[in-house]
């Protein structure tokens, strides 16, 4: 493999995992903020909400309702490598702005509401935690912007030894939750804030893997690679019949058999059945056909896609024949695979000049 | 009858089960060489309907069925295409209780035991699937014997296999706790036993019982040998469905986390995760997806035998948790448990309930 498709087969891991940590850590608020649910007939934790201003870099990441008197937008900063903390404080300002303007955030019963009182929460790589820290502080010090919603900046990173997320105020921002409406026993301030000492949270799987089931994905746009294993393992399948699997047992691989897929329907059904409330863009999934048919597991024609399963399947030895095993080569994990047959022939692609899947 | 006696597979009409046993007894006790076959399985439908549609799709095969009094009889008859070989003879197959768990039995040779009689349930997997028992749950199958026979039980093979090092095959004879106390078995599975149930010196019954559901009877009472035996391992077997059982997320979108506590902490470090990850990639007709591998672990694994998806995340130092997806089968689920149990750790499976939290719970 050439020296620029490795640092491409990186470059894609390294969003696909980056993609992966967000939805963790969203995931693991969805748990903490679980907490009011109990306590508000309306509480609703949204991980798609709208977004204020197309033109923004930045949407909320997700949005808690929890009366008409109070409610967080929130926003998961990325441990990036395209982008330098001041220009990501100036996405954020954009962001922090637009939603400061009145922002309707969703409750359970469907309806979409702005309460009196709005916070924002932003979290933070420990990795540039302190200086972007300072930055806000300096802004806001100076009224640009001017908000309304306090800035509760939480810095994150992981406790390598506990294998835990690890979420602490980042103190050089003195702005805290104004949590009047939220019941005294279940206090923010009181824990992870000023009167409890700024302690640390730690969310580990047990604590974000049930909302992570349910929804793998949230509102930015998921990197190709993430989407596509996402659909290879659980929805693609479901478009294959019983007796597909039956001729996979004897070894009746059909390689030129392939999985239309309805990109519109696709979505709907996504965002109905399997991550339920969900706001998959349709033009997500498009990408990500594409970026399979770049890989070679998937078609287009005319605007319409067919996904090459059994591509997949025929390099994994599906009969149960001791003698026939050693024919076939251990499967690569799905991502990795996906990630370096992309970076291939995508990057063959460019340099021969070549336009269609034929030419492979 | 079933291979009992004559050898061959002729129709005797109705018989009940009880003349089945008392021809088993016959045969296993006068000849030092003959064995009963037994294969236990799991069929949440009728399994008579099941093999019958699975081997209709096969081509050189034929089945033919009879009811019984409280058994099905099955005549097999296949050509193994590579070799041209013909294989033919019959089982009989019962039901415990009103369970989805059904035991087959032949007096065959281990060539249609294995070619024929397995053969037929393994084309009809998912439908039908094999479970496991794990080490523990040998034991306590052997410990549930002895209370209710007040019996000693000696073990005179024991295969165990290590993860690290090559398997063994002892041939001491010893009392069975001593094979389950064994010093590989840290790092390693009981795979199968010969032993034998006795109680000052008289034989109740000696048998075989292997981890994925192969017993034989090769003395004794083969009466006794179903009750006990059979019976204890239908007990096993009945939990673990429980816990595996329509935990697929199509009925309700609610979420079934399945977890595995292992007794030690076989979870701390990056390569403890990447031994894991392997372990499940190395599942037969499967692929795997590694959202995380260190420090914590998260894998998505999609089974090509019916489409079933689950993730599996670990959660602690020794434990890991399975969550079926949209599509979960006992098959699926029963797979991923075996394999984690055999290429990485064995542990006791318990269904997890949802946690209700506090906001002090999170605090570090």
């Amino acid at each position: 493999m050439s020296q620029s498709s490795t640092s491409c087969v990186d470059r894609h891991h390294h969003e696909f995992r980056t993609y992966n940590d967000s939805v963790d850590v969203i995931s693991g608020w969805e748990t903490v903020f679980g907490v009011y649910d109990s306590y508000f007939s309306k509480y609703y934790f949204d991980r798609f909400p709208t977004t204020p201003n197309d033109s923004l870099e930045y949407t909320p990441d997700f949005t808690v309702y929890f009366n008409d008197q109070y409610g967080i937008t929130a926003k998961i900063l990325p441990i990036t490598l395209k982008e330098k903390p001041p220009q990501i404080a100036e996405y954020l300002f954009e962001m922090l702005s637009d939603c400061d303007s009145g922002y309707p955030i969703e409750r359970s019963d469907g309806n979409e509401v702005t309460p009196q009182k709005m916070d924002s929460v932003v979290f933070v790589p420990d990795s540039y935690s302190s200086q972007f820290g300072n930055t806000l502080d300096t802004r806001f010090g100076r009224g640009d912007p001017d908000l309304d919603s306090n800035v509760i900046l939480i810095r994150y990173g992981m406790d390598e030894e506990r294998a835990n997320y690890i979420f602490q105020r980042e103190t050089s921002l003195e702005e805290e939750f104004r949590e009047d409406e939220l019941p005294n026993e279940e206090s923010l301030n009181d824990t992870i804030g000023p009167k409890g000492g700024y302690q640390s949270y730690k969310l580990g799987t047990r604590e974000f893997l049930r909302p992570k089931t349910k929804k793998p994905i949230y509102n930015s746009p998921p990197p190709e690679s993430y989407l596509a294993t996402y659909l290879w393992m659980k929805e693609f399948p479901t478009k294959l019949a019983q007796g597909d699997f039956l001729d996979w047992k004897k070894g009746q691989i059909n390689k030129k058999k392939q999985i239309s897929i309805d990109c519109q329907q696709l979505a709907k059904k996504l965002n109905k059945q399997s991550i339920v409330d969900g706001d998959l863009q349709t033009e997500w999934i498009i990408q990500t056909l594409e970026y399979l048919c770049t890989t070679g597991y998937a078609e287009c024609s005319n605007g319409s896609y067919s996904v090459m399963y059994t591509g997949l399947v025929r390099d994994i030895d599906m009969s149960d024949d001791k003698d026939r095993s050693n024919e076939y080569q251990r499967a690569t994990e799905l991502a990795i695979k996906l990630i370096r047959r992309y970076c291939r022939f995508g990057e063959e692609a460019d340099q021969s000049g070549q336009v269609s899947l034929e030419d492979f | 009858m079933h291979g009992f006696v004559d050898g061959s597979a002729l129709d005797f009409g109705k018989k009940s089960w009880e003349d089945l046993e008392e021809l088993i007894s016959q045969q296993i006790n006068q000849n030092a060489r003959d064995k009963a076959r037994y294969k236990t399985i799991i069929s949440p439908d009728h399994p008579i309907d099941v093999i019958k549609d699975a081997v209709e799709h096969q081509s050189q095969s034929e089945i033919t069925t009879t009811e019984e009094e409280g058994f099905y009889g099955v005549n097999l008859s296949r050509t193994i295409k590579r070799s041209d070989r013909n294989i033919e003879g019959s089982f009989a197959l019962y039901q415990h209780k009103d369970s989805p768990i059904w035991t087959a039995v032949t007096g065959y040779s281990p060539d249609f035991f294995n070619r024929g009689l397995c053969w037929v349930f393994s084309q009809a997997e998912p439908n039908i699937s094999d479970f496991f028992v794990d080490s523990n749950e040998l034991k306590r199958v052997l410990r549930r014997i002895e209370e209710k026979l007040s019996a000693e039980i000696l073990v005179s093979k024991a295969v165990v296999y290590s993860r690290s090092e090559e398997g063994t095959i002892s041939f001491r004879t010893r009392p069975y706790k001593a094979v389950f106390s064994d010093e590989q078995l840290q790092n390693g599975y009981v795979d199968k036993l010969n032993f034998s149930v006795r109680r000052q010196g008289d034989e109740f019954f000696s048998g075989f019982i292997s981890r994925e559901g192969v017993t034989k009877v090769e003395s004794g009472d083969p009466q006794m040998f179903r009750r006990y035996l059979l019976g204890a391992f239908v007990e096993t077997v009945t939990e673990k469905l429980e816990i595996l059982s329509q935990r697929d997320r199509d009925s309700s979108n609610d979420i079934s986390e399945i977890e595995v506590e292992f007794e030690s902490e076989v979870l701390n470090s990056p390569s403890d995760n990447k031994q894991l990850i392997e372990a499940l990639s190395n599942l037969k007709k499967s692929t795997v997806t590694v959202y995380h591998d260190n420090p914590y672990a998260h894998v998505s694994l999609v089974d090509f035998v019916d489409g079933s998806n689950c993730d599996i995340y670990v959660t602690g130092s020794n434990s890991v948790s399975i969550v079926p997806g949209h599509k979960g089968s006992v098959n699926s689920l029963m797979r991923v448990a075996n394999q984690v149990s055999k290429e990485f750790q064995e542990g006791g499976l318990t269904l997890r309930d949802a946690p209700d939290y506090s906001l002090t719970d999170f605090v570090a």
